[in-house]
């Protein structure tokens, strides 16, 4: 059901993704549903009401060509609306804490966790995660992305940025539309789970950065991948 | 070099060298032991303490997990009532906080007003344990603490409360968790670097201090370094140092005497002597005796001769005060009449005017023993007992019946006996008449003042006169010259013994020399003697 929604979505925002952009960054930073005061300590609570689909809110994707200017603008309009960031100072503490708590859940599974400085990116090997030619994602994935979805809901004083990836199956121009709707359909199962959509971007490599070869079953299945990368909002 | 020096030099030499592997051996063991007992004891420390550690660290840990399972609303009374009961329960804990993000929303514990949110953590575990050693940091009221973050809710531990106190007591420690610097007793005290030490005890000799390292790893590595003033070491072994060197010098002195005792044992000639006897390395040489008047021989006094490990040979003016002392003489007599019966049993059988001479003294003569060996031997090898001549001293004669006995019981078997250094031993010549004896030997010390218009060499006149008087066969010892020869035979001594003649040879010389003498023509002695004094 979820996930047949963020397919949905995914299909609705692809065909205007130009015209959207700008607005998606202009969006609006209203709070997410609040939490409830008898949730336990332990889990954060899921969002109480699903956003009806039509008026739901836009999540911005990427020009995965001009990408870095592309998401310094869109963190910079975050920062704007939001006015939730951190110092300099701060930075350190707060993702070694947001990595210790994704490194409790991730430790064994396929999601690889790479941290750099204010940056931390997780890698979701697409091998079993997305069949070819589709975006979706396997309920073993998805078991995983609930777990780190109140993480990021958390730590909000980050910038997620959903990155999609394909093999080399099929049409480039294809591929570019499939990385995206890969990328977008986590994006909105993080955008369901609570987390603002202002903070979250996705962008679309299609086939073009291919991390192993593409001869083999094995190769291609690694290609078919998500990263999302969780990045500081230092003000 | 003697051999007896070489003895001496050697003996010290094994002495000392044992005194010093005993002592060396003494300390070696004694510094194992001290070294295990000290190894143990920091071991021992070094392992409670680690122990004790890793039990805090996993015992946080796990605290840290139930209160983020703690079905109760955040910060709610039961919430901060819960994170209160562990804190209280554990006098090592600071504080407990409940976060959201970077934020403390609530918390028990000394530190309130205060978020300590150090820039960079130094271990992420899998566990989701995030960890924060001491650092300024996490400095709080001048203390460093420990922190530890597992999900929503951290811990702050004061790490002085990690090392005992009252177990490192005297001495230093320092903790290190994941080779990191968590806890030094005394407090604040400088610690050089983890790698700086290694594992094990050992003596640090420039700063004067014993340091040993320790190692756990079953949770977390844990390495805990004690070190303690060389001092303290001494002082807890100075009373088993005391004792082992009581004992070391016991044991020297023990050795020592052992050596020694050994040593005077091997270096007495007496020992080396009766060894000597034993193996028969005495030997028999004879002084060849001649009818001064016809050069012909007619016997030789038999003279043992000791001959010594490295060949070289003794004689019994060396060799006889020793065993007089130590009472070795009545074997060296048997020695003598067995070789010399051995030696020159056929020489005795075959010519009828030869006797040879064997000396006695009064130990022989106070026991039967060579009495009968004497008969028995002679008997056994067919040898006529007036061919062994016994001469013996005037000491001898004077010194008991028993001897006097034993003379006229030797002479009775046929044996002829013959008085010995005639004129040095007693003043009194009355027991000549009261003795039976065959022949008289004049000293050396008279012959040798013939020459010389010595007072001497009047006395010798009147002793050749008494021994004529008593109708006894005369023999002069230690003839020299030709000279001597010539007024011996004026005075009628018919016999005589000396260098001049021969010295005294090993048997098969001895036995040469009688049978070349044998063979040759006999020149009367004044003939030779002309020959002498003309080349």
């Amino acid at each position: 059901m979820k996930t047949g929604i963020a397919l949905f979505f995914a299909l609705v925002l692809l065909g205007g993704c130009e015209s959207m952009g700008p607005d998606s960054r202009s969006g609006s930073s209203s709070p997410q549903a609040s939490e409830p005061a008898t949730a336990s300590i332990e889990s954060e609570p899921q969002p109480t009401a699903e956003p009806a689909p039509a008026a739901g809110p836009r999540i911005a994707v990427l020009d995965w060509s001009d990408y870095e200017n592309e998401r310094a603008e869109h963190r910079q309009a975050l920062l704007a609306s939001s006015r939730q960031f951190l110092s300099a100072e701060e930075v350190g503490y707060y993702m070694d804490v947001q990595k210790a708590q994704l490194r409790e859940i991730l430790h064994d599974t396929d999601i690889g966790l790479r941290h750099e400085s204010g940056l931390i990116v997780l890698s979701v090997a697409g091998g079993d995660g997305f069949a070819s030619n589709s975006s979706r994602f396997s309920p073993a994935i998805e078991a995983q992305l609930s777990l780190i979805a109140p993480i990021l809901k958390e730590f909000d004083k980050t910038h997620i940025t959903v990155h999609g990836h394909t093999d080399d199956a099929g049409e480039a121009t294809y591929n570019q539309e499939l990385s995206v709707r890969r990328a977008m359909s986590v994006a909105r199962f993080f955008a369901d789970a609570g987390i603002a959509f202002e903070r979250i971007a996705v962008v679309g490599y299609g086939e073009s950065s291919p991390t192993s070869s593409n001869k083999t079953p094995a190769g291609r299945a690694k290609n078919r991948r998500i990263e999302i990368h969780i990045q500081a909002v230092v003000g | 070099m003697s051999r007896r020096e070489q003895y001496l030099i050697g003996f010290s030499l094994a002495a000392f060298v044992g005194a010093v592997l005993l002592f060396a051996l003494v300390i070696w063991l004694l510094w194992l032991q001290s070294v295990k007992t000290e190894e143990a004891r920091v071991a021992n420390l070094a392992e409670t303490l680690g122990q004790k550690t890793e039990q805090i660290i996993v015992d946080a840990r796990d605290m840290l997990d139930r209160l983020n399972r703690l079905p109760a609303s955040a910060c709610s009374a039961e919430h901060v009532r819960v994170m209160q009961e562990a804190a209280v329960a554990r006098p090592y804990i600071r504080a407990i906080g409940y976060w959201r993000a970077d934020s403390r929303i609530c918390g028990v514990g000394f530190i309130q007003a205060i978020e300590l949110k150090p820039p960079r953590a130094d271990r992420i575990y899998d566990s989701g344990v995030i960890a924060w050693w001491p650092s300024p940091q996490t400095e709080v009221s001048g203390v460093r603490l420990f922190l530890m973050r597992l999900g929503k809710h951290d811990i702050a531990i004061d790490p002085r409360l990690l090392l005992q106190t009252e177990l490192v007591q005297d001495r230093q420690a320092g903790l290190w968790v994941e080779n990191l610097p968590l806890a030094t007793a005394p407090w604040g005290v400088e610690m050089p670097a983890l790698d700086s030490f290694p594992v094990g005890l050992f003596v640090d000799r420039e700063n004067d201090r014993v340091v040993s390292r320790f190692s756990l790893g079953a949770v977390l590595p844990i390495d805990v370094v004690a070190i303690e003033p060389l001092h303290h070491f001494w002082d807890r072994y100075a009373s088993m140092i005391t004792v082992a060197i009581s004992f070391g010098l016991a044991l020297f002195a023990v050795w020592i005497y052992i050596v020694l005792r050994f040593s005077r044992h091997q270096l007495s000639l007496a020992t080396e002597l009766k060894e000597a006897l034993a193996r028969g390395h005495v030997e028999v040489y004879y002084q060849p005796i001649l009818d001064l008047a016809s050069g012909r021989c007619v016997g030789a006094e038999a003279l043992a001769r000791w001959v010594r490990e490295d060949g070289r040979v003794v004689d019994p003016e060396v060799f006889l005060p020793v065993a007089e002392e130590a009472g070795l003489v009545p074997k060296i007599t048997l020695a003598v009449l067995s070789a010399t019966i051995r030696d020159l049993g056929n020489l005795l059988r075959e010519n009828a005017d030869i006797s040879i001479n064997i000396n006695l003294t009064p130990e022989d003569l106070a026991s039967d023993e060579f009495s009968y060996t004497l008969a028995e031997q002679t008997e056994f090898a067919g040898i006529a007992p007036e061919k062994i001549k016994l001469e013996i001293t005037e000491r001898a004669i004077i010194d008991s019946d028993r001897s006097r006995g034993m003379i006229r019981n030797f002479r009775s078997r046929g044996h002829k006996v013959a008085i010995d250094d005639f004129g040095t031993g007693y003043s009194s010549l009355s027991y000549l008449e009261t003795f039976e004896i065959d022949t008289l030997k004049i000293d050396k010390s008279f012959v040798d003042a013939i020459d010389k218009d010595a007072v001497t060499s009047h006395v010798i006149g009147h002793v050749i006169e008494l021994s004529k008087s008593l109708d006894l066969e005369t023999v002069a010892e230690g003839i020299e010259t030709p000279q001597q020869v010539e007024w011996l035979l004026e005075q009628g001594v018919l016999l005589g013994q000396g260098y001049l003649f021969g010295k005294p040879l090993p048997a098969r010389g001895f036995r040469r020399y009688f049978r070349r003498q044998k063979d040759s023509r006999v020149y009367p002695i004044r003939q030779k003697l002309r020959r002498w004094q003309a080349s």
